[in-house]
């Protein structure tokens, strides 16, 4: 049997261009428009995921998944569990980052 | 508990041949076959494959815009299916209450192959705390069957019956005795199979699959099937004849079921038919009809030698030297071989040629062995009609249908 | 109608081979969960399942070859080799036309797709090889046993998930009351399957350390396989050749949520009318159940929505009525559970002790019924209800009874 890979570091991207506050934020909305299938105009910086966009639990594991895909981070389902609007998804993405670059 | 009948109502149907019944019937009668290049297949295997595709197939007209992201094929072609057949039942899946008399059973055979195939690969591609979660649940075999209740808010049984290609008539009789134990009012029952690489590539590695590009069922010179995709969902009921008098006359009455299995091989046809002749028999048995009164045959046959040659030697079991006299059907001809769903289709096709009294034609099937095979259709007299599915491993299922006068 | 009985149990478990080693086991309150062996977990988030040590195939296959089949298809001829052999049946002496096969899964052989993706990532598509595809579909389960059998009456499979175990013995049971078959082999089965495992710890599903029911700590389910079949027959034909009769299956009731692919209803809402259904199908009253074999995975979610499922149906006897979960010791054995916990409660009924649920530390007050804590009990029931739910809203109850020949036990026993 074929090992499995584990998930990729964060890893260092010397040539990568970073990520911008306003590429994630556009990235995010856009992710969540997907998830709850509406537009991405659709989606206001602070409307509420669970009460307002009816983002259940496997949804915003699909969404986690999606970050850490992006970003190649790893946010811990515990932090991701208290964020309710686009703008905490996008703060802890940023915060995230950030400690990977400081980590390498 | 005699009086009581238990009828296919109406017909939803996702098909090479058409979506909704009415260009399902136009098509069938015209002789057309779905089969064609495959879109599905050319993405992974090129060009060259042929099989009988549902092309183009948009679930949104039917299922609307929201909702259909999560749904995996077999679920999207399920749900349009069982949306058509609601729609025709006038069961009104419009209630926001979930509906605790109805329900769903659902034939498969590879069921959620290309899921769960595509689900392990993002595991092995990106790892596994990358794959996503919303794919997870159509891994299982009864998620279309799960999904469609969700969307329909079926809440009473809601079953997934896998027995290869004999499944989709396991489900119409599953769904026939739930009915007639009084624990439903209204059942959709039937099968779906989608068309998956996987499936595709191994049938092509064991040479199941016809080199000519069309399957010939009962044909000297066949060499093969051809895979075919579809759902069908038959709305059954349970009642008497006055229950009926209401609701519009029924397309069939489903009078007698019969199973045995060769206990041969997991993946060949038993020679000597006998699994096949019993249970022909044992649906007639259970019909209270005679190989005399069998109006037309809605056969198993796709092409491929063993099974065609089981099933021939069966019939022939059964009916004796009047078997060259009985108009016979063998759709796959035009569906190919939907697996799981191929039983339900094939009963679907059984009642409407006794409705109309008129077999719709086999693609390129005249004059075959003897048998009363055609090209065109061809007219019927009597009131029942035997519709069989045998698979590949050794498990033989047949249903008898009657006229609903 | 025809009343039918348990006269064989053959099951194969984390926890021992054969019903008198897994029964030991449970009574003993012995975990069968261990770090994983069947594939490397080392990229996993948690490394713990519930598989089958030390199965010996050949032990069990004398008609087919291992290598003709999955590990699924194994356990599943090897648990009716056991249960056959437990029923004393004399098959050549019968019509085999009307023995039939019913099983559960709820993923059939997928180490054939783990198989085709390893290889297709180590050497591309043309090398795989086409021997592999015929085995895959969940058909071909039932169909091995009945050829190991020579069984050639009904055969089917019905892979309704976690649940899938009851569905096929309720379809054996309805198949042997309307008469069409004398005898069914009747069952699930599941291979340990690194897809279930890597979806099931993408959702968080799974417990790092050890599987808890019902305890306010309670931190996940624990994938694990496993098989078992029952002989099911016809009760007067049972009594005639002096069968041991283990318990009589009273009837069975099957709902769908219609609500969530994966989640259960938080309030049971599903879960109440397949057990009313099973009950009502058995012509049994709420007063007279006396033990349930809960679905009990010890997720947080599932075990609250089974225990209100449980308060909402039985009122203020739930507070005095038994709940269980073996998956505590055996971990989720997907299609192949709810099987085993009906061999388990069969085994419940003839012996009069009930399995606990281990790991049993501290209450929660969300589920606050008798869980029997880590320690079997002695109550001889008379009357218990098996329940499995599954992805897909599946909800499936089967109601057994002590077998008493001339009476169904339909009213409540004295002093209830």
């Amino acid at each position: 049997m074929a090992q499995l890979p584990a998930q990729p570091k964060a890893a260092a991207q010397p040539n990568a261009a970073p990520h911008t506050a306003d590429d994630i934020r556009t990235h995010v909305r856009e992710l969540v428009a997907e998830i709850t299938e509406r537009t991405p105009e659709e989606v206001s910086d602070s409307a509420l995921f669970i009460e307002d966009l009816g983002i259940d639990s496997l949804m915003a594991i699909e969404m986690l998944v999606a970050m850490d895909k992006k970003y190649k981070v790893q946010i811990p389902e515990e932090e991701f569990r208290n964020i309710k609007t686009v703008n905490d998804a996008v703060a802890i993405v940023q915060r995230f980052l950030a400690s990977a670059g400081k980590s390498k | 508990m005699m009086s009581e009948r238990i009828c296919i109502t109406g017909a939803g149907v996702v098909s090479s041949l058409g979506v909704g019944m009415a260009e399902f019937e136009r098509a069938l009668y015209a002789g057309a076959s779905g089969a064609g290049q495959s879109e599905i297949l050319r993405a992974v295997m090129g060009d060259g494959a042929t099989a009988c595709e549902v092309r183009d197939f948009n679930p949104q007209p039917w299922l609307g815009n929201k909702g259909i992201r999560v749904l995996d094929r077999t679920a999207r072609l399920l749900c349009v299916a069982a949306r058509l057949a609601l729609d025709e039942a006038q069961a009104g899946a419009s209630s926001s209450e979930s509906n605790v008399e109805s329900g769903l059973v659902c034939g498969t055979m590879f069921g959620s192959l290309h899921s769960i195939t595509s689900f392990d690969w993002s595991g092995l591609e990106d790892g596994p705390n990358l794959v996503n979660p919303m794919d997870f649940p159509n891994t299982v075999i009864n998620s279309a069957a799960g999904q469609a209740a969700i969307k329909f808010k079926m809440g009473g049984v809601n079953s997934t019956i896998c027995a290869a290609q004999a499944s989709g008539l396991y489900a119409l009789h599953y769904a026939a005795e739930f009915l007639r134990l009084g624990r439903a009012k209204l059942l959709l029952a039937g099968g779906v199979e989608e068309l998956s690489p996987e499936a595709w590539l191994g049938f092509r590695k064991n040479n199941w699959l016809s080199d000519t590009g069309s399957a010939q069922p009962f044909a000297e010179e066949a060499s093969g099937m051809l895979l075919g995709e579809g759902a069908v969902m038959l709305s059954l009921q349970c009642g008497d004849a006055a229950s009926f008098a209401s609701t519009g006359k029924p397309l069939a009455e489903i009078v007698g079921f019969g199973a045995a299995q060769d206990a041969h091989s997991a993946n060949g046809f038993d020679a000597s038919a006998s699994g096949a002749t019993e249970a022909i028999a044992l649906a007639l048995e259970s019909a209270g009809a005679s190989a005399d009164q069998i109006a037309c045959v809605i056969a198993n046959a796709n092409g491929s030698r063993g099974g065609d040659w089981m099933e021939l030697r069966a019939l022939r079991n059964v009916f004796g030297a009047r078997l060259t006299q009985i108009p016979i059907c063998a759709p796959k001809a035009a569906l190919g071989d939907t697996l799981g769903a191929g039983g339900a289709f094939a009963a679907l096709v059984g009642a409407l040629a006794l409705q109309k009294q008129c077999l719709p034609p086999t693609p390129g099937g005249s004059g075959r062995v003897g048998l009363l095979l055609s090209s065109e259709s061809q007219t019927i007299r009597g009131e029942y009609a035997l519709v069989n599915a045998f698979s590949c491993d050794g498990n033989n299922a047949a249903i008898v249908l009657r006229r609903c006068a | 109608m025809k009343r039918v009985v348990i006269s064989g149990l053959g099951l194969i478990t984390p926890v021992g081979i054969g019903w008198g080693e897994a029964w030991a086991s449970l009574l003993a309150g012995r975990s069968g969960i261990a770090p994983v062996e069947s594939f490397d977990t080392s990229a996993f988030p948690v490394h713990i399942g519930a598989e089958v040590k030390r199965f010996d195939s050949l032990a069990f296959l004398k008609k087919q070859t291992p290598d003709s089949m999955g590990r699924s298809s194994q356990f599943a001829i090897a648990a009716a080799r056991l249960a056959l052999d437990d029923s004393h049946l004399d098959l050549p002496r019968m019509n085999l036309r009307r023995v039939g096969v019913s099983m559960g899964t709820t993923s059939g052989e997928p180490q054939f797709v783990e198989r085709y993706n390893d290889i297709r990532k180590a050497e591309g598509l043309d090398a795989i090889p086409g021997e592999m595809l015929p085995k895959y579909p969940c058909n071909v389960i039932p169909t091995h046993i009945a050829m190991e059998f020579a069984l050639r009456g009904p055969s089917l499979m019905i892979p309704t998930a976690c649940a899938a175990g009851n569905y096929a013995i309720g379809y054996g049971f309805d198949l042997i009351r309307s008469g069409r078959v004398d005898a069914m082999l009747a069952g699930g089965a599941d291979a340990f399957s690194r897809i279930t495992y890597m979806g099931f710890a993408r959702l968080g599903a799974i417990a790092k350390e050890r599987c808890q029911p019902f305890d306010k700590n309670r931190k996940g389910m624990v994938p694990g396989e496993g098989a078992a079949v029952l002989v099911l027959e016809e009760a007067e034909a049972a009594q005639a050749r002096g069968a041991k009769i283990y318990a009589e299956v009273l009837g069975y009731g099957i709902s769908c949520d219609a609500h969530h692919m994966t989640a259960a209803h938080p309030q049971g809402e599903g879960a109440v009318r397949a057990m009313a259904s099973a009950l009502r199908d058995s012509g049994v009253s709420i007063d007279a159940v006396d033990y349930i074999s809960a679905h009990g995975t010890g997720t947080p979610t599932n075990d609250r929505a089974e225990s209100i499922a449980v308060k909402s149906l039985f009122g203020e006897r739930a507070k005095r009525l038994p709940v269980s979960s073996i998956k505590s010791m055996i971990g989720h054995t997907m299609g192949a559970a709810s099987a085993i916990e009906a061999a388990a409660c069969a085994l419940a009924l003839d012996t009069g002790m009930l399995p606990p649920t281990i790991n049993y530390e501290e209450p929660d007050p969300d589920c606050d019924l008798d869980y029997v804590p880590n320690v079997a009990r002695q109550t001889n029931p008379r009357v218990v209800l098996n329940n499995a739910y599954a992805f897909g809203g599946n909800n499936a109850s089967l109601c057994l009874a002590k077998f008493e020949a001339g009476v169904r036990p339909s009213a409540p026993s004295a002093g209830e």
